[in-house]
């Protein structure tokens, strides 16, 4: 039954093809298979994010000062992390992923120095599944051309690691509100 | 040839020359002819915003009018099948009038889709060779072809009928018996493609229901006969045509028939919503019962539905029947039940709720119904003028000057009688 | 008094109730107006092509787009333009990027990140030159209960402090560019089509304005101009494509196009450019290694109302 449907949709959708081609004198003739699709993906980049940090270096700051590895609670710049850090509930501290020996880059689980640009290689040690699927831009923020130049987003864009959830927003206004008939 | 020439001036004089009675009602219909036209430049100047349609309720009373006078002109099938396929004389004589009648509804539904549309001067777009028609998948394309071709058999028939008997020739049965015969299949065409129009979509459950043709065609069948006796009462009243009380006879049985039926199938269908019982039949319960706090619709369906009940009775009742008074109420409750049964209680709530499931309401607001009762008027004007005019040429009052012989001696100058 | 704003009123030589021939539209506006309903009282239907001067027979007889040559369409386009500055004096230029070899434009949305922020659909009616008053829009983002995918339960209408709200999930709907579409087979006129990168555009200089398509549509995906669009000239997206986002005139319908005069160009649509979720991924579905391309054959993805048979280009999924 359903392929009969389809069959039927097809007919028609043949039928009105046929006739578009015949009543149209354009340039749409289209009836060659299609032709491999431009390639482009390959030129995907990882937007670095170190630029974008604002306090970024943080040796700015840190190299004078001496790390302390303990839980404490945090005063000046960073007092706000103290309720907001909710990132593996209370396992993590500082220096589980920054460096304690040099504060300007991160620390996987294995001692291997990371760049603030590559962070995402610290998350997908954990998130290896979304791994798979932002590495094939099926989960995370893709910007520039579908087809040319194009830039992924690396996690912490959106996912802020201390607090990873997706902030809540303000919608835009609702759609207009319907006439409101009172015709009876 | 020189018959040809002053066979429409003189149908037009004829036309113009009436009783007192005759003035009045047609200035009447004018004054509403003009307050739809002027409702009509209204919109588009302004635009279709003027109306209460909307996105969501994209098709209004426009189309609802649409879809019942499709049914009317359909229904002058039942004047022309007993005529030329079981030769009842007593129905030859009037046949022409029902073409007639066929012609006004096709006029009429072809202005309610002119004032409807967002684009009137682009219409000439549906004209195939400068324009395009969608076919074969477009049903509204389909429409226009139907539309086209019973329009112009209906005006082909009675003219050329009315022209023979003008000019007091007997008309040549091949001129015009094709055409009878395909305007009957025709009648049944326009009202099934126009019946597919609605149900041959998906996105609209409430529409999508293979009843749709069958319970078209029945509600014509019992909506063109219930306005045909009074018609011809009144044409019988005021033209003083002879109309035998055999024809009345006939429009009641078929009547008769029709009406069961068309309860019959609106019973199927409400079993069919409400039995099974899915999401699809949000419309449905929206016009039976409300949707989540919306009910324009039931009030005005279980009306109509009680209007049909009551003709149906008085109509299947021989000692109700027989009392005139209420055989004329059984016709009008049936023409104002089966106009909102299928007009409003079809098209309406098959935009409600919308296919995103968001509900928002329709109701024709005063311009809108301004403009349809002008284009109703425009139709019983020019129906009057028709009838009018073939009337004096069928008695013999307008024909052709010359010796042939006429079948009656009255004679040319004398005013019609005919007040309508 | 409420400043009003230029109509883009069609056919456009009626310059007798045409509003910014002159750009001071203040002092004038009153009289105009009254002279508006004075003309909507008295004028015959006929008026409305022909009460100017000069009616724009142009406009009137123009060509189906796919009859036109590229010489009358350069003519078309030049009208068009013309028309823009004429009313709100923004230079606006019309184009007509031709579908490429070996695409089919596909959308996939990720219902577990979308959450109803509505950004999408403000970007798609600033790009689109959807106008305000009365509101076109192209994207309906529909609040839904979680556990339920029943939308006349849903809501268009939120408007909470914050989104998302806690128990609900967001579906944003558009043109889902159907492969067996049925407005494109309802249209009388053949005046919407499916171009060979399986975006569904419209004439909207053919159509005749029957909403027959609005019927037809199972996703709500169409919209007709009740009125002459008025768009603030500061809100105009002058790089316009012919078939998506020129100023529509009155009394036709129009519909998402997948931003054609952007995506033809290799970019992005609006509502993609616009989303900070993520939640939106388009691409091209013929290559192998695009991202809609992944999705479709990795991820579990479903179609609204499949069992209408549409099958449509726009799929969602939780990932």
């Amino acid at each position: 039954m359903r392929a009969l449907h389809v069959t039927a949709g097809r007919l028609c959708a043949w039928a009105l093809s046929a006739f578009a081609l015949v009543a149209c004198r354009g340039k749409h003739g289209h009836d060659t298979p299609p032709t491999p699709p431009p390639k482009h993906a390959e030129q995907v980049q990882i937007e670095p994010r170190s630029d974008m940090l604002p306090a970024y270096p943080c040796s700015g700051c840190h190299a004078d000062r001496k790390p302390r590895p303990e839980k404490y609670v945090l005063k000046e710049f960073h007092e706000v992390r103290n309720h907001e850090f909710s990132h593996g509930e209370d396992a993590f501290w500082c220096y589980q992923c920054h460096s304690i020996k040099n504060i300007d880059k991160l620390v996987t689980s294995t001692g291997e120095l990371v760049s603030f640009d590559e962070a995402y290689r610290l998350c997908t040690a954990c998130h290896g599944d979304k791994l798979k699927d932002w590495r094939a831009g099926m989960h995370g923020l893709v910007v520039g051309n579908w087809n040319g130049e194009k830039r992924k987003k690396s996690c912490p864009a959106c996912h802020d690691p201390h607090d990873p959830r997706y902030p809540s927003l303000k919608p835009e206004k609702p759609p207009a509100p319907s006439k409101g008939l009172k015709a009876f | 040839m020189k018959d040809l020439i002053t066979y429409f001036p003189r149908m037009a004089l004829c036309a113009l020359k009436g009783s007192r009675t005759y003035y009045v009602w047609m200035g009447t219909l004018l004054l509403f002819i003009v307050a739809a036209g002027l409702e009509w430049s209204h919109d588009l100047h302004a635009g279709l915003v003027v109306t209460n349609m909307s996105d969501h309720v994209s098709w209004g009373i426009g189309i609802a009018n649409f879809v019942y006078f499709v049914g009317v002109a359909a229904g002058a099938a039942v004047l022309v099948v007993p005529a030329y396929l079981y030769h009842r004389e007593d129905i030859k004589e009037l046949v022409l009038l029902g073409e007639l009648l066929a012609v006004v509804a096709v006029s009429m539904c072809l202005l309610f889709i002119m004032t409807d549309v967002g684009r009137p001067d682009r219409l000439w777009h549906l004209t195939p060779g400068i324009g395009f028609l969608n076919l074969p998948t477009s049903l509204l394309s389909w429409d226009v072809v139907v539309f086209t071709g019973y329009l112009l058999m209906n005006l082909w028939i009675p003219g050329y009928l009315l022209f023979s008997r003008y000019r007091g020739k007997k008309p040549t049965a091949m001129m015009y018996l094709p055409f009878v015969f395909l305007s009957m299949i025709w009648a049944v065409t326009i009202h099934t493609v126009t019946a597919f129009l609605l149900s041959g979509l998906g996105a609209r459950p409430f529409w999508n229901t293979p009843i749709l043709a069958p319970r078209f065609l029945i509600s014509a069948g019992a909506s063109a006969p219930a306005l045909l006796i009074l018609l011809f009462t009144a044409i019988k009243r005021f033209a003083k045509l002879d109309v035998k009380q055999s024809v009345f006879d006939y429009f009641l049985y078929v009547l008769r028939i029709a009406m069961p039926i068309n309860l019959f199938l609106v019973g199927c269908e409400v079993f069919g919503e409400f039995y099974t019982g899915t999401l699809h039949s949000a419309s449905a319960q929206y016009l039976y019962f409300g949707l989540h706090g919306h009910s324009m619709l039931p009030k005005f369906i279980w009306t109509a539905l009680t209007f049909n009940v009551t003709a149906c009775v008085i109509l299947l009742v021989p000692k109700l029947r027989q009392i005139p008074r209420l055989m004329y109420l059984a016709c009008v409750l049936t023409i104002v039940g089966i106009w909102t049964e299928k007009g409003m209680g079809l098209v309406f709530p098959g935009f409600v709720p919308n296919p995103l499931g968001e509900i928002e309401e329709y109701a024709p607001n005063a311009g809108e119904i301004i403009l349809n009762l002008g284009i109703v008027a425009f139709g019983a004007f020019l129906y009057t003028a028709f009838a009018k005019v073939t009337i004096a040429i069928q008695s013999g009052q307008l024909r052709a000057d010359g010796p042939r012989p006429a079948p009656e001696p009255a004679h040319e100058p004398a005013a019609p009688q005919a007040a309508e | 008094m409420k400043k009003s704003l230029p109509m883009f009123r069609e056919p456009d030589a009626c310059s007798c109730d045409e509003h910014g021939h002159d750009h001071d539209h203040g002092d004038h506006d009153e009289s105009r107006r009254g002279f508006l309903k004075l003309a909507a009282g008295a004028a015959t239907a006929l008026a409305a092509t022909s009460c100017g001067t000069k009616p724009d027979f142009d406009a009137l007889l123009q060509k189906h787009y796919k009859v036109m040559t590229d010489e009358e369409k350069k003519k078309v386009f030049a009208r068009l333009e013309e028309r823009t500055r004429a009313i709100t004096g923004v230079k606006v230029h019309i184009t007509d990027p031709q579908p490429m070899d070996g695409v089919h434009f596909a959308y996939a949305l990720n219902l577990s990140q979308c959450n109803g922020n509505r950004r999408c659909v403000e970007a798609c009616a600033r790009e689109n030159n959807l106008p305000n008053d009365p509101e076109i829009r192209y994207i309906r983002v529909i609040e839904v209960d979680n556990g339920s995918q029943h939308l006349e339960k849903g809501t268009v209408h939120y408007n909470p402090e914050k989104v998302p709200q806690k128990g609900k999930f967001y579906l944003p709907v558009q043109c889902h560019q159907c492969d067996n579409a049925p407005c494109v087979r309802a249209c009388p006129t053949k005046a919407t089509w499916k171009e060979p990168d399986g975006i569904v555009v419209v004439d909207y200089n053919w159509c005749i304005g029957c909403r027959y398509c609005q019927a037809a549509c199972p996703y709500h995906a169409r919209r007709f101009n009740w009125v002459a669009p008025s768009i603030e000239p500061e809100r105009i997206n002058p790089n316009q494509g012919y078939l998506s986002n020129q100023i529509r005139p009155v009394g036709v319908v129009e519909k998402c196009t997948f931003c054609l005069h952007r995506t033809r160009n290799g970019r992005y649509p609006a509502c993609y450019e616009a989303c900070p979720t993520g939640a939106r991924k388009f691409g091209n579905l013929a290559d192998p290694e695009s991202e809609v391309r992944k999705i479709v054959e990795n991820k579990r993805v479903w179609i609204l109302k499949e069992e209408l048979g549409t099958e449509p280009r726009f799929f969602y999924f939780y990932g």
